[in-house]
């Protein structure tokens, strides 16, 4: 053999002998990340998971959709028309955030449970997940039916396309996580570790997430009321629940992380959707969404004189103008003549207001108001599955509403409010319809807080019975749509499974429970 | 032997080995153009004793008197020079047999091989012809260059930032731009830091096979790129300055007919025209009429401005400033026996066609070589330091865009004293006066790029060379954003009294309760803001190389290197964001609330190492088989993932010389086929395309990230939320098969050659952050899914037309093919978004740049009108006459160029040349999103077309019978054709705004005059005097249909090209003259 290649073979290894220069552990750098972390207390997970929650209630998008539907705010007309949005040509981008934004939420309360499943001390934060995964699939029930529930959440487990769960298997199956939740809580009394001011909504109350998780089980089991074997599984699962089992008069489940208005993010969710920023500058929908005249005009034939001004601002001419939805008129686009939303002091209408529901930046995010409580547990009661007053906890609902939007001396306002003779929309004394007079001022009182809450009671009850239709040229609906389309994301990155819902109409097809 | 041994020698830059002798006699070889000519072969007649000139001619030999030397080589025809009695200089003039087959080529490793060793397509640009026409980046003047090498200047401004691809995308997420190998180490830093004068030659190693040995960085091809480094002769100083000037050319076309109103007092009907809204930023108001009517409100002192209601001529062009940039280039370089040297410095200063757009850059380089015996040394360092004075393209090109063309826009300038230019007095409600956007929004940046490279060879034996080289690059930038911001005053606050007028001057109106100025209300800002932040990237690399060059037996020779590379990148970034300041004094102290952190303060490092072989075999000088190998250590990978092969196996054979009767006669000189095949890596998808490694790491780790989003920390509650995108700790680098196939042709010695390659790349295992679906909990995984295809066919023809004493005329002509296919994704998903969406102004998402399976990538896909499917006629409404969306997205084509024609042309005369460049790219669509903002506005051109009257929408049809049958529609009017119809109907639609990009441009004008040597000589200074005049950019011709902007431009360097936006100002042409010496 030729000599140089001889001396090749001799220095090809020589030179690969070079790599062990590279010392032990010179490549094993990537893990752990030195930026973020791999691994994080679950009550870390808890506090986020719950501002998002908040974030979910008061997200631009979904919401706005649901408060124009509901007779709450008409879009402005100072800006372009929405002609999709006004004609309620529905589309799977319509309020795709109520979808998109939720399940990452979800995960992280999935992700709490699972941690909560491997270490016993970590209990009550795993009641607390399962409590909050059962409020909002439930909530996705109700705009969307099927979804998928039993195959979510699993990507981490390569579960990249989860199939689809039929709407009233997964209220069935949440009703139970609700009980386990509630059973896991009392097991732990004592034993398990408090979750303290990381639980941004009770502050680490155990008691009150009993009541919290009862009270949400009260709403899914009342959405059943019009379904055949409803009345059944409601008496059934209401067996040995009383007043005190859920949320009561001044306990409203808010959420408050220390919102501040020293960044944008820091805000509490409604004002960053209905505010301005720290700077000043609107948010995005502070002017774009006004105020209806559909629940203007109730007010006013009411005589709620209240309300009105603790939601909207004055106008020029000193009181709350509404604007139809769809309406296209010119003259109506101006902020002076149509009342914008919130505390905020336009020149030439009176305030700034010190209260109210766009209040401040710094306000917590009301995720169940009691008020809402209070009228689930008297239309329950109406129906004979609670053997409490209907009477006096419609009234303690009103009078709830009042004290939420801080009403200057909000009992005797309420009271004269609720006590008018011969009005069967606000006094149930003598009303020939006590369960549409429940709904309509649940309805009144649910603006903004939880518009999808007054639309499934529109669904399920067809209250309030008037609510208009968009008024914009062109509109061929007679009626407000059931529900929402499936979102982009999921035709485009869950085709199959998506597929097999079939096709679905907004203004047609219907959730499980309606009639 | 003799050629390799040439070859070699460029290893060791002098030859060492000669026979003891009288003295030593250095020369040079140089053609007839008196350029050097490197490598040949000197001998001494009747000895074995020789050497061979250097990469610039230059060669040292021991002679005596009398001696002959002989000097050979492939390429020339062999000269005798005696060796005379005194005298040990000897310059030694050849000729040139032109033959591209012997060209020296520098491959990977800056091994040099000759042309027609090599079974890959390769190509040179040589420093001369890249700075023909002065540009500032060295990317602009290779555009046009050479096939398959596809230059994408994105957007104008300072240091205009370029995209370049070679032979296309191959990655769905991954880096798709090539190496870049300086001297040859990686090059981290941008491109555009380099002097273009300090360029030697570039060579671009196109396909995957010809970069293999650089193995998981290899599959996107290799810029290689040579400095200067001095060469042997007398020292020689040259100086040049240059002067240019550029200016805004083709706006969006907008119409001048119609005034301003935004909706204001129209009820239901939108048609009738009639009212003027003085402080509007829509035009949907009333015709011009030329009536003197207001401009906005009623200042505080009473004052309203008032003007002619018609459009002002040149509104949006003279909204822009002359861009005028100066160069000043010296540099010396030198050279003796045994060292080189070469110093240069630069300094650009530009001021840009955006109001107080400024930049500067200054560059300086040292290189040069020493040898000592068997030890030879060189090295290089370069520092450059980049400036730019940038503001809100977008924002600011917006409002000048949207503004009613009569208002009178260049006299808004003085935005800080003139009453109608202030925040206050500007006549807009809705938006600020883009002179202050651009005075008082200010994005400054300095970048320090530092690179070093130093690189020892020993050369123990003739046949044997060892080499090492430590090279460095760091970038070191300093970020800031200034917003120096006035607020509006209370009387604008507070006034709610607006003017009204209508269009025929008969009187202005008052309305007390309109409201005040919106954005004074609602976006006034209050205070300055500050935001900062420090980056900085550092990459050490360390190369070890031997090299062997032998003969096997008689017919065979052999070339081997061995080697290994380490390279280590580390990237650190801290950013803070002082939200308001008292003052507007720039900086963290003078801030008003607690200083927040931007997200920016991170750490990440990845280090690599590879170790490689390659050997080529050649067989008599006809035939030549050549491989590589290279497995890569990769901390970013799992270990199970590291260890693997990347391969080149080519191969090329001189078919003319192993049949000789293919070449006989004159014509037909030679003809070489060549074959590749290659297996190549790239892992740049882990950091979402970026090109260093240290941004891919930690990807494969899952992580729970700061729930910032949520407004987490609080002062007292922190909250963590799981990362959205699965990690995943299995990946692999994606691998690129390359089939590459070439036949080269030389015509009449040398004077004209043709080389067409055909070529076919395949990623598997391709990188992915799949989207998923939401409902999984996660918005993405990581994934080895995706699966392309990539096919291209390259030619080239380089000419000499024209040769005689006076004239030469020299052509070149590249056409390349690109054909891309999209295979897989992800399991069941058939699309990928790689860009953000845009948006109609109502929200909806009108489109964006996908992959899709099926397709070629990338391609642009928007949604679209509802449509007849057995025609394509748009379905309207009998009732609206409207149009209604579609529910998914149509596939509306691919976004980059399918066919590709550069053009380049030097002529010379005597004492002047012109070079030419030009080029076509077509075959694609372009996503035009700021004609959606102009369709907002009112002011684009199509928004006219139908005199803003009900009209029946074009190319549509109705249906009576719920869709069974159509009829065309001839009578059905759209309810309006106004307000109601442009903003919010038609501008909702993405495939409104796709149209063809094809585009010819002619991108290079140089015309150059030298000096007479008798003139320069009486100056006994001066050696050469050249003066340059010329232009870039100078024609663009598109298809009609684009209304917009140059199809070239983009918003974003990334892969998913393919649409512009407001953020890209208008494309310019640019002028300059040069006068260039040597000392």
């Amino acid at each position: 053999m030729h000599n140089r290649i001889k001396i090749l073979f001799i220095l090809g290894p020589i030179f690969l002998m070079g790599l062990a220069g590279c010392q032990k552990g010179t490549f094993d750098i990537n893990s752990p990340n030195p930026n973020v972390p791999s691994v994080v207390p679950a009550k870390f997970v808890l506090s986020s998971a719950l501002a998002g929650s908040a974030l979910l209630q008061y997200g631009g998008g979904q919401t706005d959709l649901m408060n124009t539907y509901m007779g709450y705010l008409s879009i402005s007309g100072g800006y372009i028309p929405n002609i999709a949005w006004e004609t309620y040509n529905v589309t799977t981008d319509f309020g795709s955030a109520n979808w998109d934004n939720a399940y990452p939420v979800l995960e992280n309360y999935v992700f709490i449970e699972n941690l909560a499943n491997q270490d016993s001390s970590q209990a009550n934060f795993g009641a607390i997940a399962r409590i909050m995964l059962a409020y909002h699939f439930s909530r996705l029930v109700d705009v969307y039916n099927d979804i998928p529930y039993s195959a979510a959440l699993q990507g981490a487990n390569g579960i990249l396309f989860p199939s689809y769960d039929k709407g009233s298997d997964v209220y069935t199956a949440l009703i139970h996580q609700l009980d386990t939740a509630i059973i896991i809580i009392n097991n732990g009394a004592g034993v398990a570790t408090n979750p303290g001011s990381q639980d941004i909504m009770f502050g680490g109350q155990m008691s009150q997430w009993i009541q919290f998780a009862n009270t949400v089980k009260l709403r899914m089991l009342l959405n059943l009321t019009q379904t055949a074997n409803g009345p059944t599984t409601i008496q059934t699962e209401l067996a040995g629940l009383n007043g005190s089992s859920f949320l009561g008069a001044g306990e409203d489940a808010i959420i408050n992380p220390g919102y501040t208005n020293s960044n944008p993010a820091q805000q509490t969710p409604i004002w960053q959707t209905y505010g301005f920023s720290p700077t000043g500058a609107a948010n995005g929908d502070e002017n774009y969404l006004v105020a209806c005249s559909y629940i203007v005009n109730f007010w006013s034939s009411t005589n709620d004189t209240s309300r009105p001004q603790q939601v909207f601002c004055l106008n020029n001419s000193g009181v709350v103008q509404g604007r139809a939805f769809g309406s296209n008129n010119g003259t109506e686009t101006s902020p002076n003549i149509i009342s914008l939303l919130g505390y905020y002091s336009y020149p030439g209408s009176a305030g700034p207001y010190t209260s109210g529901l766009v209040v401040s930046p710094t306000a917590g995010s009301v995720l169940f108001p009691a008020f809402e409580s209070l009228f689930l547990q008297a239309e329950a009661a109406q129906r004979g599955y609670l053997s409490i007053d209907p009477v006096a906890t419609y009234e303690s609902a009103v009078s709830e509403s009042y004290r939420l939007l801080s009403v200057p001396n909000y009992q005797t306002s309420a009271t004269a409010y609720y006590s008018q003779p011969g009005n069967a929309q606000v006094n149930i004394v003598g009303s020939a319809n006590p369960i549409t007079t429940i709904i309509t001022q649940k309805w009144a009182a649910l603006i903004l807080y939880d518009p999808l809450e007054s639309w499934c009671d529109w669904r399920r009850l067809g209250i309030p019975a008037s609510l208009p239709v968009s008024i914009f040229p062109g509109t061929t609906a007679t009626h407000i749509p059931y529900r929402l389309l499936y979102p982009t994301s999921e035709y485009k990155y869950n085709a199959l499974n998506v597929a097999a819902e079939g096709t679905i109409n907004a203004l047609t097809s219907k959730i499980f429970w309606q009639p | 032997m003799r050629k390799s041994l040439s070859l070699l020698a460029v290893l060791i830059m002098v030859s060492l080995f000669a026979l003891a002798q009288v003295r030593t006699v250095t020369g040079r070889v140089t053609d007839q153009q008196g350029q050097p000519v490197p490598f040949s072969t000197v001998r001494i007649k009747g000895s074995k004793a020789g050497t061979a000139s250097d990469a610039d001619g230059s060669f040292t030999i021991k002679a005596k008197e009398g001696d002959i030397i002989i000097i050979s080589g492939t390429g020339i025809t062999s000269k005798e020079a005696p060796v005379g009695a005194s005298g040990t200089y000897l310059n030694v003039q050849v000729s040139r047999k032109e033959s591209n087959l012997t060209e020296v080529v520098v491959t990977a490793l800056g091994v040099t091989r000759q042309a027609k060793e090599l079974g890959y397509s390769t190509a040179k640009v040589t420093g001369k012809d890249l700075e023909q026409a002065k540009p500032i980046s060295v990317a602009n003047g290779l555009t046009g260059k050479v096939s398959g090498l596809e230059i994408q200047t994105v957007n104008n401004g300072l240091f205009a930032p370029t995209r370049i691809t070679l032979r296309g995308n191959r990655s769905l997420t991954g880096n798709n731009q090539p190496l870049i190998v300086v001297d040859g180490a990686i090059f981290y830093n941008d491109i555009s830091t380099l002097n273009p004068d300090d360029i030697s030659d570039i060579q671009v190693l196109k396909g995957s096979s010809a970069s293999a040995v650089y193995g998981s960085d290899a599959s996107n091809g290799v810029l290689l790129i040579t400095t200067k480094h001095g060469v042997r002769a007398k020292p020689v100083v040259s100086v040049s300055t240059t002067g240019q000037v550029e200016n805004v050319c083709y706006l969006p076309s907008y119409q001048q007919t119609y005034g301003s109103n935004g909706g204001e007092y129209y009820v239901y009907d939108y048609t009738n025209l009639t009212t003027y809204i003085p402080f509007e930023n829509q035009s949907y108001g009333p015709i011009y009429n030329g009536a003197t009517v207001p401009l906005g409100r009623i200042l505080q002192d009473g004052s309203l401005d008032m003007v002619p209601y018609s459009a002002v001529k040149n509104q949006k062009k003279d909204f822009f400033n002359t861009g005028t940039t100066t160069q000043n280039n010296f540099s010396y370089s030198a050279g003796d026996d045994n060292s080189r040297f070469f110093l240069s410095g630069q300094d650009i200063r530009s001021g840009g066609v955006m109001p107080y757009d400024q930049g500067r850059r200054d560059a300086f380089r040292v290189g040069g070589s020493k040898t000592y015996g068997v030890f030879s040394a060189n090295f290089s360092l370069s520092y450059t330091n980049k400036y730019t004075n940038t503001g809100n393209t977008g924002s600011i090109y917006d409002n000048v865009m949207a503004a009613p063309a009569s208002i009178p826009l260049s006299s808004l300038r003085n935005f800080a004293s003139y009453k109608y230019a202030t925040t206050d007095g500007y006549f807009n409600d809705y938006f600020y006066n883009p002179y202050m956007t651009a005075g008082t929004q200010r994005y400054l940046q300095t970048d320090n790029n530092l690179t070093g490279n130093v690189q020892l060879n020993l050369k123990p034996t003739k046949w044997l060379n060892f080499s090492y080289r430590l090279a460095m690059n760091s970038l070191d930038r300093k970020w800031e954003y200034n917003v120096q911001e006035e607020d509006y005053s209370d009387f604008s606050k507070t006034n709610t009294v607006a003017v009204f007028s209508n269009a025929n001057g008969t009187g202005i109106d008052t309305l007390p309760n309109w409201g005040p100025k919106w954005i004074a209300v609602n976006n006034g800002l209050t205070a300055p803001t500050y935001e900062t932040y420090n980056y900085s990237n550092f990459l050490l690399t360390s190369d070890l190389l031997a090299t062997a060059v032998t003969d096997l037996g008689k017919n065979f020779n052999l070339r081997v290197t061995l080697g290994t590379t380490y390279i280590d990148n580390k990237i650190t970034e801290v950013g803070i964001n002082a939200n308001t300041l008292f003052f507007p004094v720039f900086n963290v102290q003078n801030l008003t609330g607690i200083p927040s952190l931007s997200g920016l303060n991170y750490f990440e490092e990845a280090r690599r190492l590879g170790y490689f072989g390659e050997a080529t075999i050649g067989f008599k000088q006809l035939a030549y088989l050549h491989g590589s190998y290279r497995t890569d250590i990769d901390s970013r990978l799992s270990s199970a993932n590291r260890f693997i092969p990347y391969y080149d196996v080519d191969a090329s054979v001189v078919l003319s010389d192993i049949f000789p009767g293919i070449a006989r006669g004159n014509f037909l000189e030679f003809v070489k086929a060549r074959g590749a095949y290659s297996v190549t890596g790239n892992a740049s998808a882990l950091a979402g395309g970026s090109q260093y490694i240290a941004d891919g790491a930690y990807a494969t780790v899952p992580t729970i990230l700061p729930a910032a989003g949520y407004g987490f920390p609080y002062s007292s509650v922190g909250g963590y939320g799981l990362n959205t995108s699965i990690a995943n700790p299995n990946i692999k680098p994606e691998q690129v098969v390359e089939k590459e196939v070439g036949l080269e042709f030389g015509f009449e010695k040398g004077r004209y050659s043709f080389g067409i390659t055909g070529y076919d790349q395949h990623l598997t295992n391709g990188i992915v952050y799949a989207q998923i679906p939401r409902s999984s909990g996660f918005d993405q995984a990581l994934l080895n899914a995706a699966v392309t295809e990539n096919k291209g066919i390259e030619m080239d023809f380089h000419g000499t037309i024209v040769r005689s004493s006076s004239w030469t005329w020299q052509v070149g002509v590249n056409y390349t093919y690109y054909h891309s296919l999209v295979e897989a994704i992800n399991q069941g998903t058939p699309t990928l978004n790689i860009s953000g969406f845009n948006y109609g102004f109502n929200g909806v998402q009108t489109g964006a740049v996908f992959a899709v399976v099926g397709a070629a990538y990338p391609s642009i896909e928007t949604n679209d009108w509802v449509r007849d499917p057995a025609n394509g006629k748009v379905i309207v409404n009998t009732v609206t006459g409207l149009p209604s969306i579609g529910t998914s997205y149509v596939n509306e084509g691919n976004s980059t160029p399918k066919d590709v024609v550069g053009i380049t042309s030097n002529l010379t005369w005597k004492n002047f040349s012109l070079a030419i460049t030009a080029d076509y790219r077509g075959g694609y669509k372009i996503y035009n999103a700021i004609g959606q903002f102009m369709d907002f506005s009112g002011i684009s051109s199509e928004t006219a077309l139908a005199g803003r009257q009900r009209f029946v929408f074009p190319n549509s049809e109705y249906s009576t019978d719920g869709g069974k049958t159509y009829t065309a529609n001839t009578n059905i009017t759209t309810n309006d054709g106004n307000f109601n119809f442009w903003p919010g109907v038609y501008d909702e639609v993405g495939s409104n705004y796709v149209v063809s990009g094809s585009v010819w441009k002619l991108r290079e004008v140089a015309l150059s005059y030298s000096l007479p040597r008798k003139i320069v000589a009486a100056t006994k200074v001066i050696q050469t005097a050249t003066l340059t005049l010329s232009g870039r950019n100078l024609l663009m011709i598109r298809p009609k249909t684009n209304l917009w902007t140059d199809p070239e431009f983009a918003d974003t360097v990334g892969n998913a090209v393919g649409a512009t936006t407001e953020n890209e100002a208008p494309p310019t042409r640019i002028f300059s003259a040069t006068l260039s010496l040597t000392l």
